[in-house]
């Protein structure tokens, strides 16, 4: 399998007040292209941190960042912006969408960052939101009309409109009631299996075991990994299993 | 109340920047409302006090010394409205033609510098003792303006003979200092003054004070009406002035550029309360979240609108005070430019009801501001409070929807939220427009006075021929006039003398001319000019003076002669404080038999000067029979060069704080929506868009209401100057100052204008720049 992301001791640090706290230290992490890695971890141990460091949405404050052949860690905001329309696609526990625009537009406007071409756009986010059920008579509704969990499907088509090589999510679940949350987890299980590279940070068991790597963050640094088969419905309740043995092994 | 002023000094520390550009408008209001307030108050009693501090005349005749008689001063000593009178000998060249920055003609008071006066002496400051005493001239103070130092060549000529003299030192004086009177009044050394004497003619100068200087116009004109002086033809042969005219010359560049000032305080004021009342909305409605936690804790409504009171009330006195504290430096700076106006030696200060007022104005004004916003917080549930206050945004319409229509994401993106942040950007728009009406009248002031001049020569109303000749003693001015006529230089032979008269007993000056409708500026709004020897036409301000109207009679007396005239019309004019009057030729000559036409005025044809002209006529045989050739408008423009530096500065002030005010807007409303905005801006840069295209869309959604703006400003601007300046004028007699703002420089302005609120909303807004990702989404 190809690496799609690769990281050389990553480190970074806040200053907070005066008082530097470094919350990812020298983590060296390799990510598959056509895998879905689950990072988990304790609240405050770097996980949105690391996202963030990996995903070109904040600048590392030491080491690198590989994507193929480009390091990233040292481009500037443009360069960082230019690379994030073209590659990542993000998903937030918030959601994330602007209220001040239709739910159309929210998914074309990044679109449009790529192409000129409204029309191929819109069929593109036509397609995408019939597969995340979403049907017309929401597409000219604004966010606030929405529940939660059709609101978050819009907002992982609207992370896919650009074809992203990596879905980056940060417990995309988190807003959610289980049923939404179900859904939302089926769509990337089902991205997953055509696949689409994730990243995706999560606490919730019944979401990391849709990944086939779960990589364990303790203050700052992977303290352990767990491979797992590819997801099916029927192997659920055994990888539940599995994955909570491995927790509890790293201290959860 | 304690407990309040506390959290209102703590958040105005918390607050800094927003609280900064308050007090910098504030500021701004304060030191323009108590400069325009203290003019408008102190301007006329400040004038009368420079003459006290100079013991300054009030009068003034200059008479040939065969022609004096000791029976002159008396009758003024006797008139009991004078305190003080007095006469020396002075030597009176006029006219002569007066190198002066630019040249002008005129007379000429030359004072013996070794035989003081009391009566506005001319005490010297700055002497040179370099000088040479044969050649020592000293000069006005208003000099310097003109660019004169010592050791400077003055020269003047008259009678055809080219005097030069050496500046040695200035004095100060309150009168007859600028071309303005057609007057200059300087002084010699001793051994100057003999040099002198040989060629120019000795004359009693005869000066007087009242105890009130209002009686200055009735003292002089009973004095003149017991004389059988002329004095009408000023500065030939004899001279005589009174207060009232001086006064007029003194003070109406600075009524004119003041009233400049004035108006663009008021409009900038108006702007700047706009600006504040919606700061203050805002900052109120942002503040709407610790507003619900203070209600959860327990704070009434009440106590919470008395910590804003108190906030707002504290800041705004303080504004205001420093507001005043900054123009006690800017005084003398004012006092050094209005110097420079008028040649008066003007004792200026900060009139304090002019300050209290202001300060009055700007803390009720700040409070009413307040007490009205605060009353959504009144009704306002904690709960609401706390969840933001206000239910996020009711959308119904999704503006400039993305997939279809025209142009690229990011000006649609910039003009959806053109729409959605509306009412915000109506203010910017309102502001620009009237910034930019502003700038349309200042500017078609300064072209019509300070770059073409004609236009504020058309205001003031007098005609102003291209040149004028005065005709020798036997010749027939008529037929002189229909030969010069047919030179091919010439367009137009008019005539237009003055003279002095009396109407109803106050003193007038009167234009004589045998053919009103012949006048190029001079024009009647109401009625029409004199055409038979019974009519006259006056100003409307003099008429109202008089209790008069159109249709009424008017007693004229000239040369002890009274008859009754029919007023027929009013015409516009700005200067002699509208007493001037229009009659035909045949109407004077009622009153003066003797009356001969002494002067032909005309208008040359395009592209020839007056002074090849003036060339022309000496190589022909008309040459005898003329006397003088006066460069009229180039005199009434050497006279408007006193405005020209005030105006230009004045457009500098201008357009500078235009600028402020426009840049200190548009930063403010773009932290505004930058800030309101924070989580969309954040999502958006997630998705890959980069500070300089979201700063690019702000500066787009900016455009419609600055295109608007800079539109409805500059159309507005066309069509007010004309009506804005009349009005703005019309206390000096103008009724119809026709000054049109230039489109094509308005043009000019509104591209300019245009440009720099895109740059300036373009800059304020790259600040995205320095958040990152992770600051814009953790709320
Ligand atoms: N911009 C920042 N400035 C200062 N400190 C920060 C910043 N971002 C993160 N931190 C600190 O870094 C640490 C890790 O934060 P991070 O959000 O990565 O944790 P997390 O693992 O995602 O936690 P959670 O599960 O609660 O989301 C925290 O202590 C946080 O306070
Ligand atoms: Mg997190």
């Amino acid at each position: 399998m190809k690496t799609i992301i690769k990281t050389k001791k990553l480190c970074k640090s806040f200053s907070n007040g005066g008082q530097q706290i470094h919350v990812i230290k020298n983590l060296d992490l390799e990510i598959e292209e056509g895998s879905f890695t689950v990072i988990m971890g304790r609240s405050g141990s770097g996980k949105s941190t690391l996202l963030y460091a990996v995903s070109g949405m904040d600048k590392p404050t030491l080491g690198e960042v590989w994507f193929g052949s480009q390091d990233i860690a040292g481009l500037s905001n443009d360069k960082l912006a230019v690379f994030r329309r073209k590659n990542c696609g993000f998903v937030f526990q918030q959601i994330h969408l602007m209220d001040t625009m239709s739910v159309m537009d929210n998914i074309i406007a990044n679109g449009l960052l790529l192409t000129n071409d409204k029309k191929a756009i819109y069929k593109r986010a036509e397609k995408l939101l019939a597969r995340v059920m979403i049907g017309r008579e929401l597409y000219h509704k604004f966010p606030g009309q929405l529940s939660g969990g059709e609101a978050q499907r819009v907002g992982i088509v609207r992370a896919l409109i650009n074809r992203p090589a990596l879905l980056f999510a940060d417990e995309p679940t988190g807003a959610l009631n289980s049923s939404s949350g179900f859904a939302v987890l089926d769509i990337l299980s089902d991205l997953h299996k055509n696949g689409q590279s994730v990243v995706m940070v999560t606490h919730d068991l019944k979401s990391a075991v849709r990944g086939n790597r779960i990589i364990y963050l303790r203050d700052g640094a992977a303290a352990g990994e767990l491979e797992l088969p590819p997801y099916t419905k029927d192997t659920e309740n055994s990888r539940i299993d599995t994955l909570q043995k491995f927790l509890e092994r790293m201290g959860w | 109340m304690k407990k309040a002023l506390h959290i209102a000094t703590a958040n105005i520390k918390r607050h800094k920047s927003a609280s900064a550009s308050i007090i910098i408008l504030l500021m701004i209001v304060s030191a323009l409302g108590t400069t325009g307030l203290s003019f408008m108050l102190n301007l006329n009693r400040d004038y009368r006090s420079s003459l006290d501090k100079l013991n300054s005349l009030h009068c003034m005749f200059s008479i040939p010394k065969e022609k004096y008689l000791p029976s002159f001063e008396t009758a003024l000593k006797n008139d009991t409205r004078v305190s003080q009178t007095e006469t020396s000998e002075i030597l009176f060249a006029g006219p002569a033609k007066i190198s002066y920055g630019g040249e002008f003609t005129g007379a000429l008071l030359l004072l013996n510098i070794d035989t003081p006066v009391s009566i506005s002496n001319p005490a010297v400051i700055e002497m040179d003792t370099s000088v040479p005493l044969r050649d020592a001239v000293y000069l006005p103070t208003y000099a310097k303006e003109l660019g004169f130092q010592n050791g400077d060549s003055f020269s003047f000529q008259y009678q055809n003979r080219q005097m030069e003299c050496t500046v040695a030192g200035f004095f100060e004086s309150n009168e007859l200092s600028t071309p303005n009177n057609s007057i200059l009044k300087a002084a010699v050394s001793n051994e100057c003054y003999r040099r002198l004497s040989q060629n120019i003619g000795r004359h009693i100068w005869l000066t007087a004070r009242c105890y009130h200087s209002d009686d200055a116009p009735g003292v002089y004109n009973d004095f003149v009406s017991g004389l059988d002086f002329d004095f009408s033809l000023q500065c030939y042969g004899s001279a005589g002035i009174e207060l009232s005219i001086l006064s007029d010359a003194a003070l109406s560049p600075v009524l004119i550029t003041s009233a400049t000032i004035l108006v663009f305080a008021v409009l900038i004021i108006l702007i700047s309360l706009l600006v504040i009342r919606f700061r203050v909305t805002n900052s109120i409605e942002n503040a709407i979240h610790d507003i619900g936690v203070l209600k959860a804790a327990g704070y009434t409504s009440r106590q919470i609108i008395a910590c804003c009171l108190a906030e707002y009330g504290v800041l705004s006195l303080f504004a205001s005070f420093s507001g005043i504290i900054l123009t006690i430096p800017l005084f003398p700076l004012i006092r050094n430019v209005m110097v420079s106006i008028t040649g008066v030696r003007w004792t200026l200060g900060i009139n304090p009801i002019a300050g209290a007022v202001t300060v009055l104005f700007i803390v009720l004004f700040l409070l009413l501001v307040v007490v009205r916003s605060c009353r959504r917080i009144k009704k306002l549930p904690p709960v609401d409070a706390l969840r933001g206050g206000i239910a996020a945004y009711n959308f119904r319409h999704n503006f400039f929807p993305l997939f279809k229509g025209g142009g690229t994401v990011h000006i649609r993106l910039g003009l959806k939220n053109t729409f959605i942040y509306g009412k915000l950007y109506m203010m910017i728009g309102i502001i620009i427009a009237v910034i930019m009406m502003t700038l349309t009248v200042t500017f078609a002031i300064y072209e019509s006075v300070a770059v073409s001049k004609t236009g504020f020569i058309t205001m003031v109303g007098l005609e102003i021929a291209d040149a004028e000749l005065r005709i020798a003693q036997d010749t027939d001015a008529d037929r002189l006039a229909e030969e010069i006529k047919h030179m091919p230089e010439v367009r137009k032979v008019i005539m237009a003398e003055t003279t002095t008269l009396k109407a109803e007993g106050v003193s007038f000056m009167g234009i004589i001319s045998d053919d009103f409708s012949s006048m190029e500026t001079m024009n009647t709004h109401e009625g029409r000019f004199p055409l038979y020897d019974n009519e006259i036409a006056v100003p409307k301000r003099a008429a109202d003076l008089l209790g008069k109207e159109i249709g009424d009679e008017m007693e004229i007396t000239s040369n002890g002669t009274a008859l009754k005239f029919i007023i027929t019309g009013y015409f516009s004019v700005a200067s002699y404080g509208g007493r001037i009057a229009a009659v035909t030729k045949e109407g004077f000559t009622k009153l003066n038999p003797g009356y001969k036409r002494g002067s032909i005025s005309l208008y040359l044809n395009d592209g020839t000067e007056p002074e090849e002209f003036k060339k022309t006529l000496a190589n022909s045989p008309h040459a005898e029979k003329i006397d003088l050739f006066t460069n009229s408008k180039a005199d009434a423009e050497t006279q408007l060069g006193t405005y020209t530096n005030a105006l230009y500065a004045i457009i500098e002030i201008i357009m500078l704080i235009s600028l402020v005010i426009i840049s200190l807007t548009l930063t403010m409303v773009v932290r505004q929506i930058v800030a309101k905005r924070r989580r969309e801006l954040g999502i958006l840069k997630s998705g890959g868009f980069t500070a300089g295209q979201l700063a690019g869309q702000l500066a787009v959604s900016f455009l419609p209401y600055t295109v608007f703006g800079i539109l409805t400003g500059s159309i507005l601007g066309l069509l007010v100057t004309n009506p804005f300046i009349s009005l703005m004028f019309s206390s000096t007699g103008v009724h119809n100052a026709g000054i049109y703002a230039n489109p094509l420089t308005t043009a000019i302005i509104a591209v300019f204008m245009l440009l720099f609120t895109f740059a300036a909303a373009h800059l304020s807004a790259i600040r995205i720049k320095h958040v990152t990702v992770y600051d814009l989404l953790s709320e």
